[in-house]
């Protein structure tokens, strides 16, 4: 199966076309809705970091025409992935640090969960740079749908 | 993402339909920031139909916990979908807001002097 492929512009209107993309192309190839939204999550978190930090104040300056792409196809036998692709600035969320979940209200910082969602979400996570880019794929192991009863729509 | 505000017993009852996502939440925060202004120092959040959040609707939530408590007021939710109570139990966000089984209990448990 060729994998499914949509490039987007550095803008958080494109939120709605990225999240549409994993609900048809995610349901095409067997996820549940849970899935479905966990995948549409963990990416909605990563494009708008991407927007914000990758391509944000000085995407004007940059030499380099913003290139962020999603992908989804199948993976290892009875996997998903979902591949985020941009070429920001090299950042690796796995090394990112996780956040003090433990902390009362007050003392909880507003933001720096989404990183965090991210990692939580997927069944496995890799990152790598190359080329210039980040590549950041995420894996969902294919539950047979029943979750809902409507996951093995298409098969 | 649709958000009405409704008062009983004195308590504002926050119900978020749809997706509370990075493109909503800035309009979800402006009301949230509008209420505490007026003086509301209690959210009792009606989750019933809300489909999907992200980090961005949690920050709004979280928000809104601040803004009570630190108004000597208090904040909690009721019915959240097995989705929804999932992103919050990551997040540890159950810890900051009491999960409510019904619009009743919420009520009862609003109306019950916060402990510190």
């Amino acid at each position: 199966m060729e994998p499914a492929e949509i490039a987007l512009s550095p803008d958080l209107k494109e939120l709605e076309r990225a999240m549409q993309f994993i609900e048809d192309h995610g349901g095409r190839l067997g996820l549940s809705k849970r899935q479905r939204l966990h995948l549409q999550l963990a990416c909605e978190e990563w494009f708008i970091n991407v927007v914000r930090h990758g391509f944000g104040e000085n995407a004007a300056d940059r030499a380099e025409k913003p290139h962020i792409r999603i992908s989804a196809f199948p993976a290892r036998p009875g996997e998903i992935a979902l591949r985020l692709v941009d070429n920001g600035p090299a950042f690796n969320p796995l090394e990112y640090p996780d956040p003090d979940l433990n902390l009362p209200a007050g003392e909880r910082p507003i933001g720096g969960l989404g990183i965090y969602l991210i990692k939580k979400l997927a069944d496995s996570i890799e990152y790598r740079r190359h080329e210039g880019q980040n590549q950041l794929t995420l894996r969902m192991k294919l539950t047979g749908g029943n979750e809902n009863g409507e996951g093995n729509r298409w098969n | 993402m649709e958000l009405t505000v409704e008062k009983q017993d004195g308590i504002h009852i926050v119900r978020i339909a749809g997706r509370l996502d990075g493109t909503t939440s800035s309009a979800a925060e402006s009301e949230i920031v509008k209420l505490s202004e007026a003086g509301c120092r209690n959210f009792l959040f009606d989750l019933t139909e809300l489909e999907y959040i992200s980090s961005a609707g949690l920050r709004v939530m979280l928000l809104a916990a601040k803004k009570a408590r630190a108004a000597g007021g208090k904040a909690a939710v009721f019915g959240m979908n097995g989705t929804i109570r999932e992103i919050f139990s990551i997040s540890g966000f159950l810890t900051i807001f009491p999960d409510l089984p019904s619009r009743e209990e919420g009520l009862r448990h609003m109306a019950e002097p916060p402990q510190t």
